[in-house]
């Protein structure tokens, strides 16, 4: 066994959630740690590429699945079933079997012609933030919570900050939120009031707990079998 | 079966913050020993020893700039390596030597002597540093590993060690599957802006200015797309002298960015993204950014300095680092190139197959015949 060293966590639990027409969604999700699956494609016997488990479902949050973060997503085009008419899934970290899927259930488009504007090199820099739309930031509160829990008060707010302005709080901001923690507001209310200020309005997405750009080691709710 | 003997790890370069070349190659041989239940592995942070789950920590996070507490507590509680452990076991040491003849074999990987054959492109403090421990650090080991057959070359000519003691590692590259993945289904290079990409940190011996110097001659080479300078700011201010001396020549600095240091995801993203690849740097001891530009299907525009010239031949043009109309003229052969070769459709199984020839596993089997070996 030894300890697993990769990237990627293996991956405990896979569901095929839906395939339509060239694009196959899913859950994989590992035991436990702060790293995302990922997931093998395979086509008679050739590697054909992988992906991350490491998009955001709300079904997957609402059932307590890594809140949420959990989330694979695969463009099929034809010329991934030339040397078979089935891509096997299996875990990056392991290589474990975990599903399939056939070209008859799947409808695999032929990858379009680029038509209109280029995008800018900038934004192979600086991608936008992978997470999600701001306008959805209670859904990381949870998560800040449990990630943030041992920082006392003030990193807490440079934390959240981070997270959610991708700034640090100057004085004013710690002033501010330092008295509504110190008036017994909760973590989870003082989050609210962050997202409920003018500036916040503002922010387009937020970054996924798996970019560089969070500002921390995510800990996610543990996972419980039924 | 498990080796009976006891082989140390120094693994002090894991602790940096951002990885480039030397961190490499550490955690590429450090990812191996991980998995090799053949052999009994300690890994150290000078006379520190580390717990495996920090070790797992850190490749699995590649970067290690969280860990310094780790290592305060660790001397607190004394978790020193003693002159009895190490007294009968191997250690293979990544860069300088925290140690020497503390163990019964002591092993180095070699990466270059540029602080030594191009001072000028060091600070005194580096020069200073490197140069004062590497007669001591040669004298006290067994068996060198160099990165190339070009730092091979200077050890043997330089320090008269003997050349049975100096083998040349097949440096390997880890590069992520599911970034490959991505930027073929996103058809990054089909849906960008053109643009070449020039690697390196941004200091003198990367040799950036040659590239500013290309475009003010050739102007229209800037037309025909983007320049994008790869890499952190490293010393001497060379960013700032760069874009000054852009400014000073009238060229369009727009068409001209610098990503600053940019995380592994979005360098594999630009790479596969770019037209082709411009390494001008004027000594390298190997030059993994060509081995991964060449792996992930781009020509590069390569120095003929040193090392870059074994790295990756067959998809490499090269030019002489001082002279910008060698530079042109190679620029010239890889755009002709891109636009006549097939590489540019390649799907994954083919760039899998180029990564996945230079995996870590070779290297990995020398040092650990060295380990085995008892010499």
């Amino acid at each position: 066994m030894g300890l697993e060293i990769s990237a990627y966590a293996p991956a405990a639990g896979f569901e095929l959630t839906s395939v339509e027409g060239s694009c196959v969604l899913g859950l994989a999700y590992p035991r436990q740690g702060p790293a995302c699956s990922a997931l093998k494609l395979l086509g008679g016997g050739q590697f054909l590429g992988a992906v991350r488990a490491d998009g955001f479902s709300k079904k997957a949050a609402a059932r307590k699945l890594r809140d949420g973060w959990c989330q694979f997503s695969i463009q099929l085009d034809r010329g991934d079933f030339i040397f078979s008419d089935d891509i096997t899934l299996s875990c990056l970290a392991t290589g474990k079997t975990l599903g399939s899927v056939s070209l008859k259930q799947a409808d695999p488009g032929v990858a379009p012609a680029q038509r209109g504007r280029r995008r800018s090199v900038k934004s192979l820099i600086h991608p936008d933030r992978r997470g999600m739309a701001a306008a959805e930031a209670d859904q990381y509160f949870p998560l800040i919570e449990r990630t943030a829990a041992s920082l006392p008060d003030r990193e807490f707010l440079s934390f959240a900050f981070r997270l959610l302005f991708n700034r640090e709080p100057d004085a004013d901001d710690l002033a501010r939120y330092m008295k509504e923690l110190d008036k017994s507001v909760s973590r989870a209310g003082t989050l609210r009031l962050m997202t409920s200020s003018s500036e916040f309005k503002s922010i387009d997405n937020l970054p996924s707990p798996f970019d560089e750009a969070f500002p921390g080691i995510p800990v996610f709710a543990p996972l419980r079998f039924a | 079966m498990t080796s009976s003997i006891t082989a140390f790890f120094e693994i002090s370069p894991l602790f940096e913050r951002h990885w480039t070349g030397i961190p490499a190659v550490t955690a590429g041989l450090a990812f191996e020993a991980m998995h090799d239940s053949s052999t009994k592995w300690s890994f150290l942070y000078e006379n520190i020893l580390l717990e495996r789950h920090v070790v797992a920590e850190l490749l699995q996070r590649r970067s290690g700039g969280d860990h310094l507490s780790y290592l305060e507590q660790s001397l607190y509680d004394r978790q020193i390596l003693t002159a009895e452990s190490a007294r009968n076991s191997v250690c293979l040491y990544p860069n300088v030597k925290a140690l020497r003849r503390f163990f019964k074999r002591e092993a180095i990987i070699l990466h270059d002597f540029s602080y030594l054959l191009t001072p000028e492109f060091h600070t005194q403090d580096t020069i200073d540093h490197h140069a004062n421990r590497i007669l001591g650090d040669i004298e006290s080991t067994d068996c060198f590993f160099c990165v190339s057959k070009a730092t091979k070359s200077d050890l043997l000519n330089y320090f008269k060690t003997p050349e049975h003691s100096a083998k040349v590692l097949p440096i390997g590259l880890a590069i992520d599957p599911c970034v490959i993945t991505a930027c073929l289904k996103d058809r990054v290079a089909e849906t960008c802006e053109p643009y070449v990409c020039v690697l390196g940190t941004i200091e003198p011996r990367k040799n950036g200015q040659i590239v500013i110097e290309l475009i003010r001659r050739y102007p229209e080479f800037l037309a025909k797309q983007q320049v994008v300078f790869i890499g952190r700011e490293g010393w001497n201010d060379e960013k700032r002298k760069l874009t000054a001396y852009l400014d000073s020549v009238g060229v369009d600095s727009n068409r001209i960015i610098f990503s600053g240091f940019v995380p592994e995801d979005a360098k594999i993203r630009l790479i596969m993204g770019s037209k082709f690849c411009i390494y001008p740097s004027f000594f390298e001891g190997f030059g993994i950014p060509v081995a991964e530009s060449a792996a992930l299907g781009k020509f590069v525009v390569c120095s003929n300095s040193s090392s870059m010239i074994e790295v990756a031949p067959d998809m490499s043009f090269f030019f002489d680092p001082s002279d910008v109309e060698s530079l042109a003229d190679a620029c010239l052969k890889a755009e002709e190139a891109v636009a006549y070769s097939r590489l540019q459709k390649m799907r994954f199984p083919d760039i899998w197959e180029r990564v996945q020839a230079r995996s870590w596993d070779k290297a990995y089997a020398m040092v650990r015949e060295w380990v085995k070996s008892g010499s």
